[in-house]
């Protein structure tokens, strides 16, 4: 082992990261190496003196100023629920459901003697109705109420068993044609071709993200298909004023790339947003409102690429606005 | 740093409906060590009183989001590295890490070390801790991180590259430097002659 080598390993050897083969190297090579030695020496001295410091105990106090600021903040407002993230379990209902919809998705296809290839798409299934005209379906789960899985298409119906063995309600209603789930649809076309897999069951995730957060308007949507229509598409409305990038750069795939070291920003009207994010790309770490404005923090974990999704509450002059952006960590 | 188990996650839980208790239990294990980062990072205990406090209310407001990708405590330390950083910044006293590794603004104590000296002619046989304190606050910001969280606080590589959000190689690399740099200041300090001026 030459020296620039050693003093290279050094760190590694003192905080036993090197294999047996190279700290066996290493330590002969600072029994022969005066230099070497030395400077292993001093680093071990340094790191002695740091460690050396006491762990200091909270000062008098602490916990009394913290608990007093805490109940300072209030939560219930800033964001159980006006801001509230997805919490971990939620997910579970969240997948039994799109998996729900899938296999309901499928079975519409299997009923109506469809090849297996149309099966396999089922992808585009939600668009190939809303395209037909005769038929536009919203799909609601719930992950604690859950009575029955049906299907209705025109005037079929069709059971489904109940395979996550959850409390899951899937209701796929026929309708007409909703003029303003046409013109909706319209809108988004040419960005969710591309990305049709994904973005469905994303948007089936996302209307069940809709449908617990909003029980009330999920319940008169369950009435009238045209209302189910409406549901379906505000999951999958891209009017895109309220979004505003500060980080990075989006490609014309939607897709924002920021590099690890970035912080992506991004900066919300109004303050009643509900966001994950579907990956582990990226964690989010905070958010703030500034006047009128929400600004959501998040910090990349690693490279690759994930989902945010992002819904506003429906308001009496607006319904949901929901939006799913893409991020790649480079 | 394992994920987050289904106690903590249950806490999680009752943290994002606002229950202040669940919260104080959530962040019971973390609370010393999240002061102690700090007591390092910043200059002195009120300042550090102070940002150990914004930590955990920056952690309760925004525990909503946490969704669990990463454990807890990766999240807690690096909200508390990310306030210490802001800290410093606002007190205008953030000492960037330059490529050459020369001396970055406010970092002047240390402009003068000559390389020759050798660690035997400039190092005592023991490093005071007083001594080591002025040392580690003269050192710039991103390195003393690394050796706090490295040296002091005992964490491994990967969970420093998690709580610092930076690859593994930045982070050896950064321990690495920030030891030899801390050393360079230690040295120069004694040098000076002048530890008890700081």
């Amino acid at each position: 082992m030459k020296c620039r080598e050693c003093l290279e390993s050094l760190d590694l050897y003192i905080d036993g990261a090197l294999s047996e083969a190279e700290k066996k190297a290493l330590e002969n090579h600072i029994g022969e190496c005066e230099s070497c030695k030395a400077e292993y020496e001093a680093l071990s001295d340094i790191i002695a003196g740091l460690q050396s410091l006491e762990e200091e105990p909270l000062p008098e106090g602490f916990d009394e100023s913290l608990r007093e600021k805490l109940e300072q903040i209030s939560l219930p407002v800033s964001q159980t629920s006006k801001i509230r993230g997805l919490k971990p379990y939620r997910w579970m209902a969240y997948i039994a459901a799109s998996l729900l919809v899938l296999a309901g998705s499928y079975a519409i296809f299997e009923n109506a003697g469809l090849p297996d290839k149309a099966g396999q798409e089922l992808s585009m299934k939600t668009r190939v109705e809303s395209d037909s005209s005769a038929a536009d379906g919203v799909e609601k789960a719930t992950g604690e109420n859950v009575e029955k899985n049906s299907i209705r298409e025109g005037d079929k119906e069709h059971r489904l068993a109940d395979i996550s063995g959850k409390d899951i309600i899937k209701e796929v209603s026929a309708s007409e044609k909703n003029a303003e789930g046409t013109q909706q649809k319209e809108e988004e076309s040419s960005a969710a071709t591309e990305n049709s897999e994904v973005a469905d069951e994303q948007t089936i995730a996302m209307s069940s993200l809709n449908a617990d957060s909003h029980p009330g308007m999920v319940e008169s949507n369950e009435v009238d298909g045209s209302d189910l229509a409406h549901e379906k598409f505000a999951a999958k409305s891209f009017a895109a004023p309220n979004v505003v990038y500060v980080d990075g750069e989006m490609d014309n795939t939607g897709t924002t790339t920021i590099k690890m070291d970035d912080m992506l920003k991004i900066t919300l009207s109004g303050s009643d947003w509900e966001y994950s994010v579907q990956g582990d790309v990226l964690e989010p770490v905070g958010a703030e409102t500034v006047g009128e404005m929400l600004e959501i923090s998040f910090i990349p974990l690693k490279a690759g690429e994930c989902r945010i999704v992002l819904a506003k509450k429906p308001t009496q002059n607006q319904p949901t606005y929901s939006r799913e952006l893409g991020i790649r960590v480079e | 740093m394992d994920n987050i188990n289904l106690d903590e996650m249950r806490l999680v839980s009752l943290s994002q409906e606002g229950d202040v208790d669940s919260f104080e239990r959530l962040i019971e294990a973390h609370k010393q060590r999240v002061y102690n980062i700090a007591l390092r990072m910043v200059k002195n205990r009120d300042d550090a009183f102070d940002v150990s406090q914004e930590v955990f209310i920056r952690v309760y407001k925004s525990i909503g989001k946490f969704g669990g990708k990463s454990s807890f405590s990766t999240w807690i330390y690096r909200i508390t590295v990310n306030c210490c950083l802001d800290h410093l910044k606002k007190e205008g006293r953030y000492k960037y890490i330059t490529d050459a590794g020369e001396d970055s603004p406010g970092a002047g104590v240390i402009e003068n070390l000559r390389a020759e000296e050798t660690p035997e002619s400039v190092m005592e046989k023991s490093i005071k801790r007083d001594e080591i304190k002025k040392a580690l606050d003269l050192l710039e910001s991103d390195f003393r991180a690394a050796v706090i969280l490295r040296d002091i606080q005992g964490f491994s590589y990967d969970e420093i590259s998690r709580i610092t959000n930076a690859n593994i190689g930045t982070v050896k690399s950064r321990i690495s430097r920030g030891r030899r740099r801390l050393r360079e200041i230690y040295q120069e300090l004694e040098r000076r002659g002048d530890m008890n001026e700081m």
